[in-house]
């Protein structure tokens, strides 16, 4: 259960930077530091049905409990199909996007991007177990080089610059709550995809550990915004695609270690391609069995790269596409799939019982 | 698993570091950059690069070079160089005078949307008539501008070494604005001056020697400066060794708190420390001369001049409070004598 568990945090870590701190911040300014303690509270009832689905779902995963369900099933699965692939491409565009710009200024984000499939060509070979260690440590790892950057900045926090507070219309500051929700619920959600005959069983254990894991994942997502915001200013940070970044500009560690930003920053690489090996096993295990499966994960991962390619066509194509559509996408093609997932077992759970 | 190892090999080999390849040997490294304007308006882009020359046993090389913009006339230097100009490494820009007064807007946002550039460096204006004039005396005494802003900074308390990202960081707040450094020439020698004080993005002028210690102690950016009191037989002259200065707002009033712990340097005859009663006397005296001096600072800065410097006006702005025409202030010094030092010791 352990293992499933650290997929909350590399989908939040993953979805939140670049893509949802990208909405939020020229929204709620200063206040997304708020908007972030109140996203713990709003995306409680999604967590919820993260875990009422994980304890439920005996089959191995999300998947083959929809192939249970009679008539809706199959629409629920393409939703969730189409879901997840859309989330990668994103996530994919995302994460070569940030290499090419704090790392290959001067290359093609196409090269980039290519550079990324090799590893998840490797990975997409190993079954789910593997993939789920290789994300354990890798967020692990990512945890460790988190606490390392905020004690290496922490000197540089005002607490002026969260100041004025609560300085948002009322009005962008519920949308934004809104957006947040949909992002961390997808993140809370992609835990659900697994089922339990695939996990080793805590059995009793199940809500304590969830539990501690999404607490872990929103204090982890809150220090990054405060840091980021506490330390440069809203209007600084606004200025840059990754301010995430430009923050570990700061770091210095007692004088001796500094400008160390272009290894902290591996942090996102690493969640990224774990998150994005997690999504494209089950993109690549819901293809239609044959036999030719072998070829499947390169010609999934050639058709995303195409695909990138055709529909991101450079950065502000992919900025708009992330500020108009993918909060949306999480709700119709992750969260709407989940919910009625969770009132179906619900209905079962009462009806047995 | 051959496969994949064969197509990693493939990679390695084949994108080898991308278009990004930079080998150090066709870097041209610019540890200082300076910028003028002519009459026309062209820019002139002088750099400092390091590299040994050793025809003429010189580590630096010295280049120039006029375009329309400032990235032309950068580029311009390549004519004259076989070298990419590398601007990671810059250490320090300067800028004449007349850019500074015209507006430095567009220098922040050349380097903000330059991606070689760090940002990491420190500005100064040039109180010579061409930062190129400044950066020449630099390149032929081979003296580092960095080395001499800390000692400034932490012997003399007249400058500071904020660099350019932060103080991008500070004008971008609402109701602030920056002081910068200045360099000069004096009698062939190379000199860190006084802070340059801007409005917005304009340059309005120099503060005086003080002022720019007073600046730099308002502004939390001391290490050890000198204060100094009173003359010859009453002269008390400290050190400062710790600086907390605090802004807020009581009764729409700015609250200046200023706690400071000094160590004695020099007194005159007339200064006695010899019992905690006269050791008081002299922290009333040195905490009567900060407070004017702080007093007369802000009244002069922020309330004549309306320069957002110590940035009242977003203290106001952060506590959703409208900024008043005429600014009310008070302030509050609080200074304690660490150790006395000297002979006569009463600890």
């Amino acid at each position: 259960m352990v293992e499933v568990s650290f997929i909350m945090i590399s989908a939040f870590f993953s979805f939140f930077l670049g893509i949802g701190s990208y909405i939020m911040y020229p929204i709620c300014r200063q206040d997304t530091i708020i908007a972030m303690l109140f996203g713990v509270i709003i995306t409680y009832p999604f967590f919820r049905i993260a875990k009422y689905v994980i304890k439920k779902n005996k089959y191995e995963d999300i998947f083959e409990l929809n192939k249970n369900i009679k008539g809706i099933g199959i629409f629920l699965n393409i939703l969730l199909f189409i879901g997840l692939f859309v989330i990668s491409l994103f996530l994919l565009y995302n994460i070569s996007d940030f290499l090419n710009i704090e790392y290959f200024s001067e290359s093609s984000v196409q090269f980039t991007k290519f550079l990324i499939l090799i590893p998840l060509w490797y990975v997409l070979s190993k079954d789910l177990k593997t993939i789920l260690k290789m994300n354990q440590v890798m967020a692990i790892v990512c945890v460790g080089i988190l606490f390392i950057d905020f004690i290496g900045i922490a000197h540089k926090i005002d607490l002026s610059n969260a100041q004025p507070v609560m300085a948002t219309d009322i009005k962008d500051f519920s949308k934004a709550l809104l957006y947040l929700a949909g992002l961390n619920g997808a993140g809370v959600l992609m835990c659900a995809l697994v089922g339990r005959k695939s996990i080793s069983d805590n059995g009793s254990k199940i809500d304590k550990i969830l539990n501690l894991f999404y607490i872990i994942a929103n204090i982890m997502q809150i220090v990054i915004i405060a840091s980021v915001i506490l330390t440069q200013g809203i209007n600084y940070v606004l200025l840059f695609r990754f301010p995430e970044y430009i923050a570990l500009k700061q770091f210095s560690f007692l004088n001796m270690a500094e400008r160390l930003e272009n290894v902290l920053a591996l942090q996102f690489y690493f969640n990224s391609i774990s998150i994005l090996s997690f999504l494209l096993h089950y993109i690549v295990k819901l293809l239609p069995k044959s036999n030719k499966i072998k070829i499947y994960p390169i010609f999934v991962l050639l058709v995303m790269y195409f695909l990138t390619c055709f529909i991101f066509k450079d950065t502000s194509y992919f900025t708009l596409y992330i500020q108009k559509y993918i909060v949306l996408l999480c709700y119709i093609t992750i969260i709407l799939p989940f919910f009625i997932d969770y009132i179906i077992l619900h209905k079962k759970v009462n009806k047995n019982s | 698993m051959k496969k994949y190892i064969f197509a990693l090999l493939v990679v390695v080999v084949m994108f080898n570091a991308f278009d990004n390849l930079k080998e150090i040997t066709n870097l041209a490294i610019v540890s200082v950059l300076g910028l003028d304007v002519d009459e026309e308006g062209n820019y002139i882009a002088t750099v400092e690069i390091i590299a040994g020359d050793k025809e003429n046993n010189k580590k630096t090389i010295l280049e120039k070079a006029t375009g329309n913009s400032i990235q032309e006339a950068i580029r311009n230097i390549i004519d004259k160089t076989p070298q990419r100009l590398y601007l990671a490494h810059l250490e320090t820009l300067i800028v004449s005078e007349d850019i500074a007064k015209s507006g430095i807007d567009n220098i922040v946002d050349f380097f903000i949307r330059d991606n070689d550039a760090s940002n990491n460096f420190y500005l100064f204006v040039s109180k010579e008539k061409t930062a190129g004039k400044v950066i020449e005396k630099i390149s032929e005494q081979e003296v580092s501008m960095l080395e001499m802003l800390k000692s400034s900074e932490k012997y003399r308390g007249n400058a500071n070494t904020k660099t350019l990202s932060q103080c991008i960081q500070q004008i971008l707040k609402v109701g602030s604005d920056i002081c910068v450094n200045s360099c000069g020439i004096n009698e062939d020698e190379i000199y860190i001056g006084e802070m340059a004080y801007f409005k917005e993005w304009k340059m309005q002028g120099y503060m005086s020697k003080d002022e720019s210690i007073m600046y730099n102690i308002l502004d939390k950016n001391v290490v050890s400066p000198i204060l100094k009191t009173g003359e010859k037989e009453n002269l008390i002259i400290v050190e400062i060794v710790t600086n907390d200065v605090k802004f807020g707002l009581k009764d729409n009033k700015v609250n200046i708190d200023i706690n400071m712990e000094v160590n004695i340097s020099e007194v005159g005859k007339a200064i006695s420390l010899e019992s905690k009663e006269k050791v008081r006397e002299v922290e009333n005296i040195l905490e009567n001369e900060v407070k004017d001096r702080v007093e007369d600072f802000v009244r002069k800065y922020q309330i004549e001049r309306g320069v957002q410097i110590l940035g009242f006006e977003n203290l106001y702005y952060r506590k959703k409070k409208e900024y008043p025409q005429n600014v009310e202030f008070n302030t509050n010094v609080d200074i304690s004598i660490a150790n006395q030092g000297g002979v006569v010791n009463i600890w």
